[in-house]
């Protein structure tokens, strides 16, 4: 049933579809970790400070992106973002912001766990040591909450890469849009679905890997 | 060291995400100003041609905007060979191929406007016609009543003719007639004409529900159903495509309802215009040449 020739001309044929795949699909997850991180950072001091108002609405933001799904949210910001704003956004747009928005719930989540995972200890005797709150917090505690946090961002990296296959209901050209396209135009199912396949987990697996040697390296230095 | 490598890494993705940013938002301006030069020429025409309109009637409604805009956009789901698919040797908008996008093509010069084809799936193609987020949907849709809530239809423009099942070829000799489907399985995709006709036609016959026609392939090869309900388009297309597969010997009866394209609710002006433009294909019959030419294409692939 799964022709091994099949797969080699599918290959060829359609290698630039892949490419671009690929590059999308890198695209995507990255453009959502990278401003997720921004947005999340800035959820996660909001959680974490003195006013109650901004982490109720820190929690409440969190909440809600955490517990819809995110097909649902990709829907939702394609039909909504074009009202929002006065320029007509294109699709990479409107699926980015639904991308950046979801990751900002969990990247916020990763930092203040990684903040709040630095011995107390240590914010104690750093203001017993006449440091304000700030220097504490950039001088002392960030660095430490760095090493738990880095390699967490990287799996949400990963996590990323696997969930903008979710971007092919709208043909965004990333790797399940290939296979989306190859599949509608020949009606071959298995054989694209396989390399595509391959293709995810070659760049998740190798991606894991790179992460683990970073956790190492890290973790030897502290 | 470790602060280093970390801040390297952090303002490193920083960087890489913002220029990634950059080059897809310059890419799409060049993209659209070379469209604009290209047809800076239609533009002028269709302003006139909206001057000239608007001072006739007043109220055009949507397609006041497009003639004014010099921009119509079609949402097609390019999953469905002949109608629409892409072809990978092609890039930006030439690669969205099919009968219907040769039919979106047309209009668009007809109009004398810009197209631009926004590719998503069927389910989103539907809600984005329903919401106005384009002019136009051509999606090979037959005019089910139910979606008239969320949309007008234009005329008919193509008839999808004969609904066929598809079985495997070796057991062609099984299949006879329609009732020798009794007590096996036939599969339709959801929601379509042809699980209705599975339901109406073969009551004994159990009924497999798939999302896309490829995955019934699959699921006929591996004897897990008996046939496939298609539409003859798309059953001379899994023929040609795949030779263990034929077509049964006896058709459904079915008087056909035709292939609409959908656009959004209220637009009297937009709707009686896109008549007039498929007047023209039914009369020229060039759409048959359409589906000829996709096939073969589809073929190809």
């Amino acid at each position: 049933m799964l022709s091994f020739d099949t797969m080699i001309m599918i290959l060829t044929r359609y290698s630039s579809l892949f490419l671009e795949g690929i590059r999308l699909t890198l695209l995507l997850a990255l453009v959502a970790v990278a401003f997720g991180t921004i947005f999340g950072t800035l959820l996660a001091i909001m959680k974490m400070c003195r006013f109650r108002a901004l982490g109720v609405v820190a929690t409440a933001y969190i909440e809600i992106f955490r517990g819809t799904p995110l097909l649902l949210q990709l829907y939702l910001f394609y039909f909504l973002v074009p009202s929002l704003v006065p320029w007509e956004p294109s699709k990479f747009t409107c699926v980015s912001v639904a991308l950046v928005l979801n990751a900002s719930a969990y990247v916020s989540e990763v930092i203040r766990a990684g903040i709040q995972a630095v011995d107390k200890g240590q914010t104690e005797a750093a203001r017993g040591l006449g440091l304000n709150s700030f220097q504490t917090m950039y001088k002392v505690v960030l660095p430490q909450a760095l090493s738990n946090i880095l390699p967490a961002l990287g799996n949400e990296f990963v996590t990323d890469i696997k969930e903008t296959s979710l971007a092919s209901t709208f043909f965004l050209g990333e790797l399940m849009s290939a296979y989306r396209t190859i599949n509608g135009a020949t009606y071959i199912t298995l054989e694209p679905l396989i390399i595509v396949g391959i293709i995810y987990f070659c760049l998740t697996f190798s991606l894991s890997k790179l992460i683990g040697l970073l956790e190492r390296s890290l973790r030897h230095d502290s | 060291m470790m602060k280093k490598l970390a801040w390297m890494l952090l303002t490193g993705m920083a960087v890489c995400g913002l220029a990634a940013c950059g080059s897809s938002s310059t890419e799409s301006s060049t993209a659209a100003e070379t469209a604009a030069q290209t047809e800076a020429a239609a533009q002028t025409e269709a302003a006139a041609d909206a001057a000239e309109d608007s001072a006739e009637t007043e109220d055009l409604g949507r397609l006041g905007d497009i003639l004014e805009a010099g921009k119509i956009i079609v949402c097609t789901s390019p999953d469905y060979a002949p109608y629409e698919f892409e072809d990978p040797n092609k890039s930006g908008q030439d690669k969205y191929v099919g009968a219907d996008m040769e039919l979106a093509r047309y209009i668009a010069d007809e109009l004398g406007v810009e197209l631009e084809i926004s590719a998503m799936d069927f389910d989103a193609c539907l809600a984005a016609i329903g919401a106005g987020r384009a002019d136009l949907g051509l999606i090979g849709m037959v005019p089910k009543e139910e979606r008239l809530t969320m949309m007008d239809f234009t005329e008919v423009y193509y008839d999808d003719g004969d609904q066929y099942i598809v079985i495997m070829k070796d057991r062609d000799a099984e299949f006879p007639d329609l009732a020798s489907f009794a007590g096996k399985t036939v599969a339709a995709q959801n929601g379509t004409l042809q699980a209705q006709l599975v339901t109406e036609q073969l009551p004994d016959t159990s009924m497999e529900i798939i999302s896309k026609v490829t995955d019934g392939i699959l699921m006929l090869r591996s004897g897990k159903i008996d046939g496939i309900a298609v539409a003859s388009v798309v059953a001379k297309n899994l023929v040609e495509n795949n030779d263990d597969l034929v077509i049964a010997q006896e058709k459904f009866e079915y008087t056909s309802l035709g292939v609409v394209g959908g656009v959004p609710k209220g637009e009297t002006a937009l709707v009686e215009r896109l008549n007039e433009i498929i007047d023209g294909v039914i009369e020229s019959e060039i759409y048959f040449q359409w589906i000829d030419e996709a096939n073969e294409l589809a073929a190809g692939m």
